[in-house]
């Protein structure tokens, strides 16, 4: 019963009330057996239906961990239609799987993000196939590979500009100009002594110079003359601390005993 | 009807023999690549080694569940998830008996089978979930190792992964039998070593056995050691089909943070200060803003102490800091020792002590003790004759 409501609510545009169905549908699968995927398809592709409905409406009302939880139900079925004969795509996998991968970059859980793309990818045979065809999937590759390299300015362009691949996606781009905009600061706290308030504003991809100024007391910057001057945090402790020698020197001393 | 007659057959044959014949038909089977029969004698043996419960098949058995894992291996991917759990329900099976040599074995082939689904979660479930016997033989614990290497360098914990690379790598038998595995555990290890900031050891690559395999690494190590963007992308896509055949292809691409890196750092320490531009023009980024924020980056990664002027658009290096006033010395010298330490209990760790040794030794410790019990007894009654020497006798009792 619950399914069909969800699925129709779904289809009318009210992902509202198909997030408050989504308990109930879970559960009406598992008892007919259907969260499990077996060889009839047709059961099959009612439940992964109904699970991708699920997992997007999740998203819109920005649960996260129904969401994950959701993906992991459907990453069964996705693998078992890799392995049988009928390896026919499904439109929403690739989306679904972009927008989990998305998640665990939001999230900063780099491990996890390369687990499952390691799982995608068959050990790199389709990334070049992943990078240039699909735009779901290639779009999170892309965003990595630039965090991991620095390229703040890229990560903001795709994430403001046309090429975010849906509308979902564009859910996860504040939490990631967020992040962004954290490590640029904290890079810049190091690499510049002071710096004009309209460049403070364009490195950090803020609007307007009030939201430099907002930014800036929340960093404990200070502005002065149109510039911001960074709190010179000079962490360079030249002399070494004496704890961390002597628990060494304790460490050697007991591994000498146990050798001797 | 086959199976009465197998059951039959059973009651005269000793289960070690029976088992053993298994093996011996299943390794020619497949050595002369008759997969079908070589399927019927892996299902009999697998029936076989479910009803065996003795001590004395345990090495036969595991070396059983290697072959007919290989078989499945070799038939293709359709046969592996019937197998797996096949594996699975054994791998709890020798876990509760004790069976130390089936339970590494088996735990290893699960490994080999995950990883080669590329299913890093399960394998990493694995692992945190059973822990690998460590009377186990050297050898699987070296694929142990390796393959634990594997998941932790994917999952981006590369120290923890060249730690057990290492040590794979010092366990394995450095002989020609076991070349094909010195050379993988060696590829990963270069790759590892390249993705935590070290250039690996130009002997490495020279040794003779290993020169022709590890060229492709040696490129790439060389592109990463230069910091030449174009020369790494080029060199990659070169030996692409290599490399994926490795399954160090997703790895190298993470180098390319690494060369960039190289690339600032080189830069940094030849020129004291440097137009953006044109440290844009030699790493051939394609805009000065990302170049600017790579180099912020490299700032605070500590890659190298330089500050930027964004009005004026160059980088600025520091004066290099004289290393011997910081604890830079301190923490290499403790990271050797360290090292030394694991490595001494490493080598204590792997010796080992013939079972059951201990009890010769004190069977004749406790002759010996007899022995000196009989000779007091003697002193004591060669004493009653001797009395002048009453007093020191007491003593040495």
């Amino acid at each position: 019963m619950s399914v069909a409501q969800l699925n129709k609510a779904y289809v009318a545009g009210d992902y509202k009330k198909c997030y408050e169905l989504a308990v109930s549908a879970k559960l009406e699968l598992a008892k007919s057996g259907m969260l499990i995927p077996d060889k009839s398809s047709k059961n099959a592709d009612t439940a992964r239906t109904t699970l991708e409905r699920i997992a997007l409406a999740a998203l819109r009302m920005s649960d996260d961990n129904t969401f994950a939880r959701t993906f992991e139900q459907l990453r069964v079925f996705y693998s078992l239609k890799k392995s049988g004969k009928a390896a026919k795509e499904y439109d929403e996998k690739s989306k679904i799987t972009g927008l989990y991968l998305l998640l665990l970059l939001a999230k900063n859980d780099i491990a996890g993000f390369h687990t499952t793309l390691e799982s995608l990818t068959e050990g790199g045979e389709d990334m070049a196939e992943i990078e240039s065809l699909d735009p779901y999937l290639s779009y999170p590759v892309k965003l990595e590979r630039w965090l991991m390299e620095g390229s703040y300015g890229s990560v903001w362009k795709a994430t403001q500009g046309g090429e975010v691949p849906s509308e979902e996606y564009a859910l996860f781009s504040p939490i990631l100009v967020e992040a962004i905009r954290n490590e640029v600061a904290s890079c810049s706290e190091r690499a510049y002594a002071s710096l004009p308030v309209a460049s403070c504003r364009s490195l950090l991809f803020l609007d307007s110079d009030k939201e430099v100024a907002d930014f800036a007391a929340a960093k404990g910057w200070t502005i002065k003359e149109g510039r911001v001057y960074f709190e010179f945090t000079s962490t360079e402790n030249i002399t070494v601390s004496e704890s961390i020698i002597i628990e060494n020197v304790i460490g050697y001393a007991r591994q000498l005993e146990s050798i001797v | 009807m086959s199976g009465d007659k197998a059951s039959a057959h059973t009651a005269r044959l000793s289960s070690e023999v029976d088992l053993f014949m298994h093996l011996m038909v299943l390794v020619y089977l497949m050595d002369q690549k008759d997969y079908q029969n070589a399927n019927l004698v892996s299902e009999a043996a697998i029936a076989r080694l479910k009803q065996s419960n003795k001590r004395t098949v345990d090495f036969i058995a595991a070396k059983l569940w290697f072959y007919i894992s290989r078989l499945a291996e070799l038939q293709g991917p359709e046969m592996l998830p019937a197998l797996c759990s096949e594996q699975l329900t054994a791998l709890r099976t020798a876990t509760l008996r004790h069976d130390t040599e089936s339970q590494a074995s088996l735990i290893t082939l699960l490994l080999r089978l995950y990883l080669q689904n590329h299913d890093i979660a399960m394998a990493d479930n694995l692992v945190s979930k059973t822990s690998f016997p460590p009377q186990a033989g050297n050898a699987l614990a070296c694929r142990y190792l390796y393959y634990l290497s594997k998941i932790r360098a994917i999952q981006l914990d590369y120290s923890s992964a060249f730690e057990h690379v290492t040590g794979a790598i010092r366990k394995c038998p450095q002989s020609s039998h076991a070349l094909g595995f010195l050379q993988a555990a060696h590829k990963l290890s270069i790759v590892i070593e390249l993705l935590l900031g070290d250039i690996p050891d130009v002997s490495v690559f020279r040794r003779v056995e290993f020169e022709r395999v590890l060229k492709p690494y040696f490129e790439v190590a060389q592109c990463v050691r230069v910091g030449d963007l174009e020369m790494f992308s080029k060199t990659v896509q070169a030996h692409k089909p290599t490399l994926i055949r490795d399954g160090t292809y997703t790895l190298i691409l993470r180098l390319r943070q690494n060369v960039i890196k190289t690339g600032i750092r080189t830069m940094s320490l030849t020129y004291s200060k440097i137009s953006l531009r044109d440290i844009c023009i030699g790493l051939k980024l394609d805009n000065e803003a990302s170049a600017e924020y790579m180099v912020a980056r490299a700032i605070r990664d500590g890659v190298i102490e330089a500050s930027l002027n964004h009005d004026e658009g160059y980088m600025q290096s520091k004066e290099t800091l004289d290393v011997y006033i910081t604890d830079a010395a301190q923490l290499a010298f403790h990271d050797r020792i360290q090292f030394c330490g694991a490595l001494h209990d490493e080598y204590v760790k792997a010796m080992r002590y013939p079972m059951n040794e201990h009890k010769s030794e004190l069977k004749s410790a406790q002759e010996a003790l007899e022995r000196e019990r009989e000779l007091a007894n003697e002193i004591q009654d060669g004493d009653i004759d001797d009395e002048d020497d009453e007093d020191d006798a007491d003593f040495d009792l």
